[in-house]
């Protein structure tokens, strides 16, 4: 039986996409993607924090991660908020992101950030397109944004 | 928004919900609808549907170029690109 996103029909689906004779899919960006892109990064801050543990001192520590907490709350690691924009416009942050709507057929699994930062330096034309495809699919505004800015394709 | 969609009349669990992206969200469920209530066509789609199979082709060779344009990339290289792209569809089918 088809699950509730399939049956809206192409709003959904994946792109499929031929790179060095590998095919991948990429899916579009779901709730789902975006709450564990929004934990990846309160999870790097997190890491961070704990990295630095002994520098901090115990009481350090635990003041660095309510920090965290009362950031994570107000919504600073939410999507579009301001970790989430400074991501973006990060190799890693956008690698990341990429690799966690990818799927190698092949493999039969996701692929990881580094593989998708490979990919980039190759295929660089392909990934940025399916990086907007992917965007402009998955939200509304930047649907109608592209198809404003693009009232006359002939002239390309 | 989201709650409201697990609420009468949608009833979509939440694991339903996790799958659906914004613009699902946004123009399916909460598109426009008539004097009855009932949702209005999505223009979009019904356009696809009545496009051949070259016009579906040359719309996404204007898309794809559109879009390539838009993050900098030369025109002569987007022409490289989804020609090589068509080449590899061909050995793919």
């Amino acid at each position: 039986m088809a699950t509730v996103s399939e049956a809206l029909g192409a709003h959904a689906a994946p792109h499929e996409i031929t790179l060095g004779g590998k095919v991948y899919r990429f899916s579009l960006i779901t709730q789902k993607v975006k709450s564990e892109f929004e934990r990846f990064l309160a999870g790097a801050a997190m890491k961070a924090i704990a990295d630095y543990r002994e520098i901090l001192g115990a009481d350090g520590y635990r003041l660095s991660l309510d920090g965290i907490r009362r950031d994570i709350a107000s919504g600073v690691y939410s999507w579009n908020g301001p970790v989430f924009v400074d991501a973006m416009g990060t190799v890693a942050g956008v690698s990341k992101l990429l690799s966690s709507v990818s799927y190698d057929v092949e493999a039969k699994r996701p692929c990881t950030p580094d593989e998708i930062v490979e990919l980039t330096t190759e295929y660089d034309v392909e990934l940025k397109t399916i990086y907007q495809t992917i965007v402009e699919e998955s939200f509304p505004t930047v649907q109608k944004k592209r198809m404003e800015a693009n009232q006359a394709p002939e002239s390309l | 928004m989201y709650a409201s969609l697990v609420d009468t009349p949608y009833q979509l669990s939440w694991s339903q919900i996790a799958e659906l992206t914004d613009r699902q969200i946004i123009e399916v469920y909460y598109r426009a609808r008539d004097k009855e209530g009932n949702a209005l066509p999505l223009p979009e789609e019904h356009d696809r549907a009545e496009l051949t199979k070259a016009q579906q082709l040359e719309r996404e060779r204007v898309q794809y170029m559109a879009m390539g344009t838009m993050v900098g990339i030369p025109h002569a290289k987007l022409v490289e690109a989804w020609e090589r792209k068509m080449q590899e569809r061909e050995h793919g089918s």
